[in-house]
């Protein structure tokens, strides 16, 4: 198996490990190097507990990684200063990963802020185009 | 050349061939078959004229490619219902193409729509109203 093929399933491993079920510390510890990710979820899942993740695409190359994927989850936790909304929310997001020795060690990610604060009833947005 | 790195100058080509120029339909069909990203393309144009594009990171496999890239323009006409700013615009959105006989011929985007609200000062416009 190649490295794009090893890194594919080592990703959709780790993500079916952590969707759907708490993100602890010591689960993502087998997954992950990188810190800030590591934090960036907890804070996520402290407000969407047991937040799901839904892969649409992967495109990898050498050792990176690019998932295209869909949060699915329930606002029942503060998120930044915002209180529970108890709505769900289901919005797209890409992450991409860097992988050495099956460990994510760095990554981006970007989501479309306002698609969650509208869901969330914040926000009125504006139209797509 | 193989064909991820085929598409990768193919994409280049393209971005640079756009960037800062006005994007007609004729420039556009010479790289694009995806009506609705032409269509999307024309609409920021009107916009934010002549704005520019730049590749940051391209991941490829296979006839897909994702690219990281920056927009960077001045808000000059009416956006969405927002009068225009002419303030500079600067953000980071994620795109993905499937490309068939060096032509785009579908698409996705990803952007933080609140990076670019915030900075034509749409908070302060609804404030203000």
């Amino acid at each position: 198996m190649n490295q794009a093929k090893e890194n594919k399933a080592f990703v959709l491993e780790y993500l079916n490990v952590l969707s759907g079920k708490e993100k602890t510390r010591e689960m993502m510890a087998q997954y992950i190097t990188d810190q800030e990710l590591i934090e960036h979820i907890m804070f996520f899942d402290a407000a969407f507990p047991k937040y799901e993740m839904i892969v649409d695409e992967m495109i990898s190359e050498d050792n990176k990684i690019m998932v295209r994927a869909r949060l699915i989850g329930k606002h029942e936790g503060v998120f930044g200063d915002i209180p529970p909304s108890y709505r769900s929310v289901n919005f797209p997001f890409v992450v991409t990963y860097v992988i050495e020795n099956r460990k994510i060690v760095s990554h981006w990610l970007i989501a479309d802020q306002m698609a969650l604060l509208v869901q969330l009833g914040i926000e009125q947005g504006v139209a797509e185009h | 050349m193989n064909q991820a790195k085929q598409n990768k100058a193919f994409i280049l080509d393209y971005f640079n061939a756009v960037s800062g120029t006005n994007k007609t339909p004729e420039l556009l069909a010479q790289y694009v078959t995806d009506r609705e990203l032409i269509d999307h393309i024309i609409f920021f144009d009107g916009a934010f004229p002549k704005y520019e594009v730049f590749a940051d990171e391209m991941t490829a496999e296979g006839n897909r490619i994702v690219v990281r890239a920056r927009f960077k323009g001045r808000h000059e006409r009416e956006w969405h219902g927002i009068p225009a700013s002419h303030r500079p615009i600067v953000f980071t959105f994620i795109i993905g193409y499937e490309i068939q006989n060096a032509k785009i011929v579908s698409h996705w985007l990803v952007a933080d729509q609140m990076v670019l609200l915030n900075q034509l000062g749409f908070e302060e416009v609804l404030a203000a109203q």
